[in-house]
C-alpha cells in the first residue's frame, strides 16, 4: 500500500512542479533533531527596516485553488471544503511522509496517516535552531506575541509528534500559525477520542521564487467514518505588516510607500456576534474563558458574560480588557 | 424546550455540516441529566449513544420533539426561541466552525460545572434557564 501511495503523491508533486518549479522528492522522515514546538518564537534579527514595495507578491495560491488573495479571514475554502483524496486513499497503516526541501531549500508536502501511533508521548523539544526560508524575525507591537513569525509545522507536533524535522517547519506567520491550531485541535482530538484514523497533508505553496510560502494548503479526510472532511488554504499573512514574500523581509504597513497591501487590517468582533468573556468582579478585568487567570479565577469573584459585544460594553463598560489575553480592544 | 448543544471556545457549534468534536463522558453527562425521559436527536447525533435507551431519532429534532421534551442538536444553525433551559457543553478548545451559537437573549446562566472529559482535559458545562 505504501508503494501506492508513494506513486500518487509523486503524481500529485508532478502537478505541482508543473506550476511552482519546485524540485521536491519525497522520502522517509528521519527525526535525527529533538527540538521545540509550532509556537516557538525568537527575537534574532531584530532590525528596523522600511521596504520598497516590489512585485513579489502571492498569487500561485490563488490561481491555483481558485480562491481570492487575503480579504479578512484566516483561511479560504477550497474545493468546496472537499480534500483532494480519494476513497481508495483511505487506509488504517501508519505513515508519515516528508518531501525533500527543494534547491532554494524549501518545504514540500508533508502527508501522514494520523493516529494514536503517531501522536507524541514526549514533550515538545526545542526547535529555535532551525532557520526554515524566508525567516528574517522581527518584533511588532501591533502582535500579539510580539514576533512576526513561528517556525511552522506542516503536520502539528500535537499530530505527529515532529520537533525538529526541518522537511517539516516552514517560516509562517503569528496569523497564520493561528490559523492552522483550531483545524489541528479537531483531528487530534477526534483521533484521541475514536482511535481511528486521519488522512491529513498539508502543502505549503510558494510563488515563483519566492522563500516565504503563499500559505498552507490543509486537508483532512477521516478513514473510518464520515466525521472528518476539509480542505482548507490558510494565508501567511500578518494584518498591519507588509511581507516581502521574495525574502521574507517585512515591515509595518504602514511605512511601505503604498501604505502595504499584502494584508488587511481585521476587528476582533464582528457587530452582532457572540462573544464570552470571564469577568473578574474584583479586578474588573475581562477575560477569554481560556485565559490562564480565567481557568485559576476564584469562584467569589467570576462572572461569565456570554452575549453580544455591544450589550457587553453597554453593561460592562468599566471592565478593561486582559493585558495578556486581549479579548478586545477597549474602545 | 431542554436543548443540549456542544460549543467550542469560540461558540462555534460546527464546521462543514459535522460537528466540531465529540467526547464520551459529555454523552454519559446528557444521559444523566435526562434521567428516564426521551431524548430527540437525529441518527447522525445518535450514533454517540451506543446502546443508549429513550432515543427518538427524527431529522429535526428541533421541530419534532414536545414543548418540555430534551433535545440534542449538532452542528447547525438553531434558535433559541422556545427553549426554557439550555445546557451547553464547552470542549475547552478551539475549533474551525461556521455555525455559531445565537446570542443567549434573555437567558441567565443557572449553573456551571466541569468535569474531565474522555480526551478534552476539561469539559464545562453551562446551564441557562429563561
Amino acid at each position: 500500500m505504501k508503494k501506492y501511495l508513494l506513486i500518487f503523491i509523486s503524481l500529485l508533486l508532478a502537478c505541482v512542479l508543473l506550476f511552482s518549479s519546485c524540485v521536491v522528492e519525497f522520502v522517509e522522515e528521519i527525526p535525527d533533531e529533538q527540538t521545540d514546538n509550532q509556537e516557538e518564537n525568537s527575537d534574532e534579527n531584530q532590525e528596523e527596516n522600511t521596504l520598497t514595495v516590489v512585485d513579489n507578491q502571492p498569487h500561485v495560491a490563488t490561481e491555483r485553488y481558485g480562491i481570492a488573495w487575503y480579504e479578512g479571514d484566516e483561511y479560504a475554502l477550497v474545493n468546496d471544503n472537499v480534500p483532494f483524496f480519494t476513497n481508495a486513499d483511505k487506509t488504517t497503516e501508519v505513515f508519515e511522509l516528508y518531501a525533500d526541501k527543494d534547491t532554494l531549500g524549501r518545504c514540500g508536502v508533508a502527508y501522514a496517516n494520523i493516529c494514536e501511533a503517531l501522536m507524541p508521548t514526549e514533550e515538545r523539544g526545542n526547535i529555535s535552531s532551525v532557520k526554515p526560508t524566508g525567516w528574517v524575525q522581527n518584533s511588532y507591537s501591533v502582535i500579539k506575541s510580539g514576533s512576526l513569525y513561528n517556525r511552522s509545522h506542516l503536520i502539528a507536533f500535537q499530530l505527529a509528534g515532529e520537533n525538529a524535522n526541518t522537511a517539516n517547519l516552514i517560516t509562517g506567520t503569528r496569523y497564520m500559525n493561528e490559523a492552522m491550531i483550531p483545524f489541528e485541535n479537531m483531528v487530534a482530538d477526534y483521533v484521541k477520542e475514536t482511535h481511528h484514523h486521519v488522512l491529513y497533508r498539508v502543502t505549503p505553496v510558494f510563488t515563483d521564487n519566492n522563500l516565504l510560502a503563499d500559505g498552507v494548503l490543509m486537508e483532512a479526510l477521516s478513514v473510518e467514518d464520515d466525521d472528518i472532511c476539509f480542505c482548507v488554504f490558510c494565508y501567511n499573512v500578518q494584518p498591519g505588516i507588509y511581507l516581502e514574500y521574495l525574502t521574507g523581509n517585512n515591515c509595518l504597513a504602514s511605512e511601505t510607500p503604498t501604505g502595504g497591501d499584502s494584508s488587511a487590517d481585521t476587528t476582533d468582533t464582528q457587530d452582532g456576534e457572540t462573544v464570552s468573556y470571564v469577568l473578574n468582579t474584583s479586578s474588573k478585568k475581562a477575560h477569554l474563558p481560556s485565559c490562564s487567570s480565567a481557568t485559576s479565577m476564584a469562584d467569589s469573584n467570576r462572572l461569565d458574560y456570554v452575549g453580544t459585544q455591544e450589550n457587553f460594553l453597554a453593561v460592562y463598560g468599566a471592565y478593561s480588557p486582559c493585558g495578556v489575553c486581549k479579548p478586545y480592544q477597549k474602545p | 424546550m431542554k436543548l443540549f448543544l456542544t460549543a467550542d471556545d469560540k461558540n462555534g457549534l460546527g464546521f462543514n455540516r459535522r460537528r466540531q468534536s465529540r467526547d464520551a463522558n459529555i454523552i454519559a453527562d446528557m444521559l444523566s441529566v435526562i434521567g428516564g425521559e426521551k431524548l430527540y436527536l437525529s441518527a447522525y447525533s445518535a450514533s454517540l449513544f451506543g446502546e443508549a435507551e429513550n432515543l427518538e431519532i427524527t431529522e429535526n429534532p428541533l421541530q419534532n420533539a414536545p414543548k418540555d421534551a430534551f433535545c440534542f442538536v449538532e452542528a447547525q444553525n438553531v434558535s433559541l426561541d422556545g427553549v426554557e433551559i439550555l445546557y451547553l457543553y464547552r470542549f475547552g478548545r478551539s475549533y474551525p466552525s461556521d455555525v455559531k451559537l445565537p446570542p443567549l437573549t434573555g437567558m441567565e446562566k443557572v449553573q456551571t460545572r466541569e468535569f474531565a472529559g474522555s480526551s478534552h482535559d476539561k469539559i464545562t458545562l453551562e446551564v441557562y434557564r429563561r
